[in-house]
């Protein structure tokens, strides 16, 4: 049996990683650059993404090479599709379990080699640290400066107050 | 290419929201987009990336205020503002204080979106006093779920039928009042969008019912004129020749308000087929009322038949052979007795 074709990744930072063409095109963006430029030897350069973080982001496009690809049209308002907003699957999470300079960099990266499941699992990770805090404590936990005056924070509450209506 | 291509990293950019001065103050200064920098990058994300979080943070199920967003800081207010998305779930509960704001805001917020509306239980006054509020926004209502009292009922009928676009209707009749009181001019439904309907204890006259798109169909003591009629309810699903979901829901205690034909005869207008129906599911009938629904439903492509409160398990094998557990591609009929 012949071995998985494969295609080698460059960092921005030099590092080279060899990985099946399957994995990688996880990636949109190395899918398209594939198709784009053809199969070669050369490695294919991801100026924006560091080894480190790169390393990560093929730890999740290994695990999740069989899975199928999400589709292009999926409707957001989908009741099911809106339901699912917030799940993260058990493996996933134990992935993103990452310090929170990594966890942008994951989603960063996400965007930039387009993998959208990352992309969504990273968002949600961000999303699910902020469900649950005050206004203060989502300032501290992303070190925020609080640019508003007391009196502008206060103008807004009482321009809202209706949004306490729940 | 994907239009997540080749953004990479830039700031947080100001939504300058059209509706920004009449909603904050104009003694407000307008925010610097450094003013609200951080040591970490979350606000060096893009735009895109920001706005999913904000809509997974007050999604479905909604868990956060888009206020506690508003009140981080300068930034994530002008983002919170100009992204539409984060306002089309508007949720309505029985005594809020500011129902006309609320729903205003919510309205001029979400731009020309579709809107998830969400109305808790009302008497007909405060039901008609909410629907006449989206009196110009009806044809953007996506979904509706509506706690209703006897009353509203007639208010909202031929309401309902004016959103064009209404895709799930979820109509439940006030708890506080017996399953077997309903209203008595239960109005024809005719919403060729709708996908997804679910009523609990509501008329509804299948005869002039015109779903020509229903995918998902669950009917919870679902009746007319205080009988669920299972004839009147056949003739409409042959019309429902999209259905993919089925759920008919008796409680044990109100059989004698559902009305079949002749047990000893066939459906004097012959089985219906459902060429699409996937999931059958048929909650408090008897043995022999499920046994009746059965013989008169033609689904070849059935998938799963769910019988709740009932023991007819023998009987559904017989049927559909293929639901048996030798046929693991299937949800076997789960049985509870």
């Amino acid at each position: 049996m012949s071995a998985a074709p494969q295609v080698t990744l460059e960092s921005s930072d030099g590092e080279k990683f060899k990985v099946d063409k399957e994995v990688a095109e996880r990636s949109v963006l190395i899918k398209n650059m594939i198709e784009d430029v053809g199969e070669s030897d050369n490695p294919i350069p991801l100026p924006n993404v560091n080894a480190s973080v790169l390393k990560k982001v093929l730890e999740y496009c290994e695990h999740h090479r069989g899975d199928p690809l999400p589709a292009a049209d999926a409707d957001p308002s989908n009741d099911d599709n809106r339901k699912r907003a917030t799940e993260i699957s058990d493996w996933d999470q134990k992935f993103i379990q990452v310090d929170q300079e990594m966890l942008f960099e994951i989603i960063l990266a996400a965007n930039y080699m387009d993998i959208k499941p990352l992309l969504d699992v990273g968002c949600k990770t961000v999303a699910n640290m902020i469900k649950g805090k005050t206004p203060e404590e989502i300032r501290k936990l992303f070190n925020i400066v609080n640019d508003f005056t007391p009196e502008e924070e206060a103008q807004i509450k009482k321009e809202n107050e209706w949004a306490e209506d729940r | 290419m994907s239009n997540w291509f080749l953004r990479g990293r830039r700031i947080l950019k100001i939504m300058m929201s059209e509706e920004q001065t009449p909603i904050i103050s104009t003694s407000l200064p307008l925010t610097s987009p450094h003013s609200s920098r951080t040591a970490f990058p979350i606000n060096d994300l893009p735009n895109e990336i920001v706005w999913r979080i904000f809509e997974v943070c007050v999604g479905f199920p909604r868990a956060l205020n888009p206020l506690t967003l508003m009140l981080v800081c300068k930034d994530w207010r002008q983002a919170v503002l100009g992204t539409p998305t984060l306002w089309t779930q508007i949720s309505l509960p029985p005594y809020i204080q500011h129902l006309e704001e609320k729903v205003a805001s919510y309205l001029g917020r979400s731009k020309t979106l579709p809107v998830w509306a969400i109305i808790g239980r009302r008497s007909s006054i405060g039901c008609l006093r909410v629907i006449t509020l989206f009196q110009n926004h009806l044809e953007r209502i996506r979904s509706l779920t509506c706690v209703v009292s006897v009353g509203s009922l007639d208010v909202l009928w031929s309401d309902i039928n004016k959103m064009t676009a209404l895709e799930e209707l979820s109509m439940e009749k006030s708890p506080e009042i017996s399953p077997t009181i309903t209203s008595q001019r239960g109005n024809n439904l005719n919403v060729p969008s709708l996908k997804k309907l679910y009523i609990a204890n509501v008329d509804i006259s299948w005869t002039n019912t015109i779903l020509p798109n229903i995918e998902d169909l669950q009917l919870v003591y679902a009746q007319f004129q205080g009988v669920l009629t299972m004839d009147r309810l056949f003739d409409a699903l042959a019309r429902f020749t999209t259905l993919k979901k089925l759920f008919i829901g008796l409680h044990s205690n109100f059989l004698l308000y559902i009305r079949f034909w002749d047990e000893n005869a066939a459906r004097p207008k012959g089985p219906t087929e459902l060429p699409l129906l996937k999931e059958l599911k048929l909650k408090g009938l008897t043995d022999r009322q499920v046994e009746m629904v059965l013989r008169e439903i033609v689904a070849p492509d059935v998938e799963s038949i769910l019988l709740l409160e009932g023991k007819n398990e023998g009987f559904v094998s017989e049927r559909w052979p293929m639901l048996s557990d030798s046929f693991p591609r299937v949800t076997t009929p789960q049985l509870i007795k």
